[in-house]
């Protein structure tokens, strides 16, 4: 009984301390609203910039807005693959929505630059939903948690079709093989960041397979998020040395 | 250091009241350990690589300790990856060699483990491993098998890309011989061909030295795991540390169990619907309602009947390997 009281008083420190330290990480933005031009010279600055970076909203509301806002920073910072993930597939179902967003948020800014193309993925339904799959641009996929395990085992299911039908023998199978199988399904190279929204410490069925070598970082919160603290997130990854195990 | 240090490491009164305290909310059956930071732990103290190494073993020593005393069952540790294998070869040599020293020292205290009843498994391509590891590896393991207080899991020569691979493969090998049917293949069949059939996924999964990426450990495993990611380097990892790894899991907890929870009722329900497509498939549509349900019923036995055979396969020839091993060191020395 005791220790149980004392085991709340903890927790309940520890949350008033991480509440306090994510509303003190805010107080900097001011309300500066940062326009694309000023977002890709920060791009500029940074060694390294991921090529696939994935949005994992941790929370159980939805903020449109403020991730309509995350996939334009990332696009206009010259992230060419941004995956945006939750584990219902709310987005997934909303996908209309979230994309007309976009698209009204990309109008409302400076109207003289010239725009990037956002092409929106849904890969389970197997095809592109809105945007030229030719012209350049940038590559927006919603995911969900059936993107993960299961399409690992789709993919066994499908290597085990081969085996029965004699096209190859089970010892042919590889990682490499099925690295293969499931970036032709994606059509996009592994995230190399990650970010993570809400309380949650954990990837909650994010692509498994995909996440190898992928930076875990987080942030409090998507609701309201400004853009220093984004861009700051990514200046984090900037710095990281990866060792690759040797 | 042994593996199971006979004297307590000076446990003071404050470490139990702080596991007295920890012990009234939940507690992590399962733990995965990414035990790094030794080679930048050698180079801050300026010594030898392979001293590094030493101290990262003294500490998981002392960790498998925290665990037991805390209740914690089963700790699952990332040795040696197959990417290690790239590392200079003095560096890998020195590596091997330090788990040689370590595997025959835990042969030598046989009644220790037995004592603590902790069953060691040793997941990986073992095959990789030079000749007379393999057969340290396996006595030991073999020595160990029927305990069941606690279970240490090491990865060696292993990644979990290779493991999803083998696991495919072996999935394959059933179709082939045909114990499996290509429909019968599900996440659940998938995880019971894994390395680490035998144990739940990880509670809580700990990195050391501040990396941030899980670096092709437990991909499969840790979807549903509480990360702490720790800044110091793996030999200077303390007691704090682990405590506030604990009491930032049960933060965590609840958060992560309800979707873990949702997920287990979605595959179910997933696989009563994959029943019913079977059987539509095999007698046509034309069906009423409760003969249906009996012939859902009778496919999902039948195909449960299908997976254990196949999974008794799967486990007789895992099991062969080690027994081998161990027959092979027992007739040459």
């Amino acid at each position: 009984m005791f220790e149980t009281v004392i085991l709340r008083i903890v927790h309940y420190f520890l949350t008033v301390s991480t509440f306090l330290s994510s509303w003190f990480y805010r107080i900097p933005s001011l309300f500066h609203k940062k326009s694309d031009f000023g977002v890709r010279s920060d791009a500029r600055d940074l060694e390294k910039l991921p090529l696939h970076i994935g949005l994992l909203v941790l929370e159980d509301e939805f903020s449109y807005k403020d991730i309509a806002n995350l996939i334009l920073w990332s696009a206009a910072m010259g992230i060419s693959y941004i995956s945006v993930y939750d584990v219902n597939g709310v987005l997934k179902r909303n996908s209309k929505l979230l994309y007309d967003i976009v698209v009204q948020q990309q109008k409302c800014e400076d109207a003289a630059k010239p725009k990037k193309e956002i092409h929106l993925h849904i890969v389970s339904e197997d095809k592109e939903v809105s945007g030229y799959k030719h012209s350049a641009g940038t590559e927006l996929y919603l995911l969900s948690i059936e993107d993960g395990r299961k399409n690992i085992i789709s993919t066994a299911q499908h290597l085990c079709r081969q085996v029965a039908a004699r096209e190859m023998r089970p010892s042919d199978i590889c990682p490499n093989q099925i690295d293969a199988l499931l970036q032709d399904h994606f059509n996009c190279p592994d995230p190399d960041l990650v970010i993570k929204f809400g309380d949650v410490d954990a990837v909650l069925g994010f692509l498994p397979w995909q996440l190898r070598l992928t930076e875990i970082l987080s942030l409090p919160s998507h609701w309201g998020l400004d853009y220093k603290s984004f861009r700051s997130t990514v200046y984090k990854y900037g710095y990281i040395q990866q060792r690759f195990g040797t | 250091m042994s593996w199971f240090p006979e004297r307590q490491t000076n446990r003071t009164w404050v470490h139990r009241f702080c596991e007295r305290v920890l012990k009234s909310g939940p507690i992590p059956k399962h733990i995965a350990i990414i035990m790094d930071g030794n080679r930048r732990f050698a180079k801050k103290k300026s010594m030898d690589r392979a001293e590094g190494h030493l101290k990262g073993f003294d500490k998981l020593a002392e960790t498998l300790e925290w665990c037991l005393n805390l209740g914690i069952t089963e700790v699952t540790v990332y040795a040696f990856s197959i990417e290690n294998f790239k590392r200079s070869k003095e560096e890998v040599d020195c590596l091997l060699e330090l788990a040689r020293q370590k595997f025959a020292r835990l042969l030598e205290e046989k009644e220790l483990i037995q004592k603590h009843e902790v069953c060691i498994h040793v997941l990986g391509n073992l095959s990789m491993l030079p000749r007379d590891l393999q057969e340290l590896v396996a006595d030991a393991v073999n020595l160990s098998k029927h305990n069941t207080r606690a279970v240490l899991n090491v990865c060696f020569a292993y990644t979990s890309r290779h493991e999803i691979s083998i696991a495919i493969r072996e999935l394959a090998e059933g179709v082939q011989v045909g114990l499996l049917k290509e429909s019968d293949i599900s996440e659940e069949l998938l995880e019971k061909c894994l390395y680490t059939n035998k144990s739940a996924d990880p509670d809580l999964l700990i990195r050391t030295s501040g990396e941030v990426r899980l670096s092709d450990f437990l991909l499969w495993q840790s979807s549903f795991s509480v990360l702490a990611f720790v800044k110091v380097l793996w030999p200077e990892f303390s007691i704090w540390h682990f405590y506030a790894s604990i009491l930032h899991y049960q933060k965590n907890h609840d958060a992560v169990q309800s979707v873990k929870q949702s997920n287990r009722m979605n595959l179910d329900h997933q696989q009563r619907e994959s029943d019913y497509q079977c059987v539509m498939r095999e007698v046509g549509r034309t069906l009423d309602h409760s003969n249906c349900q009996t012939l859902v019923q009778q496919y999902a036995k039948d195909r449960q009947e299908r997976v254990n055979k196949f999974l008794q396969y799967v486990d007789s020839k895992r099991n062969q390997f080690f027994d081998d091993l161990a027959e092979k060191r027992s007739v040459s020395s």
